[in-house]
């Protein structure tokens, strides 16, 4: 009885905790390598740590994967820290406070399918509602953050129920008026005495406790903003893979299989555009701390179809995509001014967002899972072609078995 | 409160603007089933090519017009053709995805080649102004108004009474039977875009003679074309100019009869669709639809 050479892997020990302890070794790693030795370059140290973080899980456990991809999270949470004048904590910190937003997008239409361009509208109320009870009945701070969600999904709930009833295109309708009501509002009295109307609301960063002592507020505010998004992520993940997040997939696919199967449409649809609503609401309660000002004119249509864009470009339907979309659009928006194409000796400086326009339609045409997908098929076809390295030919299953 | 008849003629005018794009937005939901939410950005274009071949090129007025317009129909049946098509075999999520991505594209376009100065725009009609018993009305929007309910009676026979106006809707409605019946479903998509878009570029060259020629012009509209056809009926061309009519006139009252209410005439559209659809659907003329598994 011969038997294949197949790698052996190590059952017992689940993928994440192989990627938690890829995480942790490269941040010490980094801790060890950037105490004891001088004048070290940073690129050369992060390096050297990956290295190291990722070989010995990956020789311990026979994968590789896992570990790759602990390192890669724990390298991003600590860009600031490798590369600050890149990835500055108020940067990385309003990334994850989109990145939350964005979530939000892809729960409603990219698991439940529906068209709702009112991310940006439910983002402000999370912040005008962070900013009121904070100047105004003088909350703490973090007290204030945990009612946003829930001031944001009260708006959801009302416009649910009314916009939910009827065909898929009112949403977006309704969504888009009220994205475009919102500066008018929060500007026309009566509402502007509580909003302080066109100057908007100016808030004080909480300051860090007494035992986080050596970080400024704009790191204290990013270590929050990943332990909320972690938080959140773990909650979406939960959540989507329930019951109720294949409820809502096959909402999306198909509306009448998922009826007879016994999803009931309006409370499924509009319980995901309510917690859609309360990651948006959380998302612009934390976007008003780490920014510091509310002001209606920031929460424009522009604003609102960005969350929408993200979650394309990330990949619909995926937790992680949402995130990736994010830093992919914001650090767009951040650095990119101008595209400026020369066409047949013409030269035409083009605004971001035509292309974003162009990315969408092309992503949606040619890769709809966005940037996630894209990822996954290759790191798909990479583990395909070493598994049929290792059977020694690239032969199908059955015949192996037949030469024993 | 002052109550002022005038304001009921400029709200007709505006409202005539709104039912213009809100008849391009029934005709494409009737013959592809979907709403294109770049329907405007599409006219706003076909209005700034307007503008530069008259304008800038010096080409003679009506021909420009038409030259723009023939483009508007190439554009729809490009759009279709080329976009559209692909996107419809995912799912009617990455068709509306889709148009979302051309309301960006053609905005950021405008705004890029033509900057945000806004421009005149040659009037069709003239500036004369008419007086009719004490109000003054200005031909722009007898004009306006009148070409509107020219482009609504049209919409109205051809769905009504011509073969290819059944066949549109049909290939809408079921496209394999349509199929079945010997028609082009794919070829009736791509002409449905073809006529919305003209529609809609003459909507948007109308608005761009009302009001200035900006790249925003026609984003603010949409929204209350949206109001329009969601109070008339999606399906109806004779809903969409009440519609839009109403919401035109409502606007104008709202604006002066309350104090700071040319602020509010956003949260009234949202207001509108919000009370449409609770008590009536379907609208004031739509159709009720009856789908069968």
């Amino acid at each position: 009885m011969s038997r294949s050479f197949v790698p052996r892997e190590h059952p017992a020990v689940p993928n994440a905790a192989v990627s938690v302890a890829g995480g942790v070794l490269f941040l010490i790693a980094q801790g060890l390598l950037f105490r004891f030795v001088d004048h070290l370059p940073a690129a050369v140290g992060v390096v050297i740590s990956a290295f190291i973080a990722v070989t010995i899980p990956s020789i311990l456990t026979r994968r590789v994967q896992p570990s790759a991809i602990g390192v890669a999270i724990a390298a991003v949470i600590l860009l600031p820290g490798i590369a600050p004048s890149v990835a500055s904590t108020s940067l990385m910190a309003t990334i994850g406070a989109l990145a939350l937003i964005s979530i939000g997008q892809n729960i409603v239409t990219g698991y439940t399918g529906q068209l709702s361009v009112g991310q940006g509208a439910m983002a402000g109320i999370g912040a005008y509602c962070v900013a009121i009870l904070i100047n105004r009945f003088e909350w703490p701070w973090w007290l204030a953050l945990a009612a946003s969600p829930f001031a944001a999904s009260f708006v959801g709930v009302i416009v649910g129920i009314w916009a939910l009833r009827l065909r898929g295109m009112y949403l977006a309708m309704v969504t888009l008026a009220m994205v475009v009501a919102l500066p008018t509002v929060a500007k026309v009295s009566p509402v502007s005495e509580w909003t302080n109307g066109v100057q908007g609301i100016l808030l004080v960063a909480p300051t860090p406790p007494e035992w986080l002592n050596g970080l400024d507020t704009s790191a204290y505010l990013y270590v929050l903003t990943l332990g909320v998004l972690g938080a959140m992520v773990y909650l979406a993940a939960r959540l989507m893979s329930s019951r109720h997040g294949l409820a809502l997939r096959a909402l999306r696919e198909s509306e009448l299989a998922a009826q007879i199967s016994g999803v009931s449409l309006l409370r499924y649809k509009i319980w995901a555009f309510v917690v859609a609503s309360a990651y948006a609401g959380l998302g612009g309660g934390l976007l008003a701390l780490i920014v510091g000002i509310v002001t209606p004119d920031a929460y424009t249509v522009m604003f609102s179809i960005d969350f929408l864009v993200m979650v394309v470009i990330g990949g619909l339907g995926s937790i992680v995509g949402s995130i990736v979309g994010a830093a992919i659009v914001w650090e767009l928006r951040v650095r990119v001014s101008t595209i400026t194409l020369s066409l047949l000796g013409i030269k035409v400086e083009l605004l971001p967002w035509t292309l974003y326009g162009l990315a969408v339609i092309a992503i949606m045409m040619f890769m709809p899972e966005g940037v996630v997908g894209l990822v996954g098929a290759m790191m798909r076809r990479v583990s395909e072609r070493k598994a049929g390295s290792f059977a020694g030919v690239a032969a199908p299953a059955g015949t192996k078995d037949r030469q024993t | 409160m002052q109550f002022d008849p005038q304001q009921i003629v400029i709200g007709m005018a505006t409202g005539s603007v709104y039912a213009a794009l809100g008849l391009a937005l029934v005709l494409i939901f009737r013959s592809t089933g979907i709403v294109n939410f770049a329907q405007g950005e599409m006219a706003t274009f076909i209005s700034y090519i307007s503008w530069t071949l008259i304008v800038a090129a010096g080409i003679p007025y009506w021909i420009g017009i038409g030259m723009a317009i023939a483009l508007s129909f190439i554009l729809g049946l490009g759009a279709e053709r080329a976009i559209i098509r692909r996107l419809a075999q995912h799912s009617e999520l990455a068709v509306v995805i889709g148009t979302l991505g051309l309301f960006l594209f053609f905005n950021g376009l405008d705004l890029s080649i033509w900057q945000g100065v806004p421009k005149d725009f040659p009037a069709p009609f003239g500036r004369g102004v008419l007086r009719l018993g004490g109000l003054f009305v200005s031909v722009q929007y007898v004009g306006v108004l009148g070409v509107t309910l020219v482009l609504m009676l049209i919409m109205y026979a051809f769905f009504r009474f011509t073969k290819i106006g059944l066949a549109l809707e049909a290939s809408t409605l079921n496209p394999t039977a349509a199929r079945l019946m010997g028609i082009d479903v794919n070829r009736m998509l791509m002409l449905g875009w073809g006529l919305a878009s003209v529609l809609g570029g003459v909507a948007g060259i109308l608005t761009a003679d009302l009001l200035l020629l900006e790249p925003n012009m026609m984003a603010g509209t949409i929204l209350f074309s949206f109001a329009a056809i969601s109070l008339g009926g999606v399906t109806s061309p004779v809903g969409a100019v009440v519609g839009g009519l109403i919401v035109g006139i409502l606007q104008s009252a709202v604006g002066t009869a309350v104090l700071g209410g040319t602020s509010l005439r956003t949260p009234l559209a949202f207001l509108v669709i919000l009370l449409v659809l609770a008590f009536r659907p379907n609208g004031l003329f739509g159709r009720v639809s009856v789908t069968r598994a």
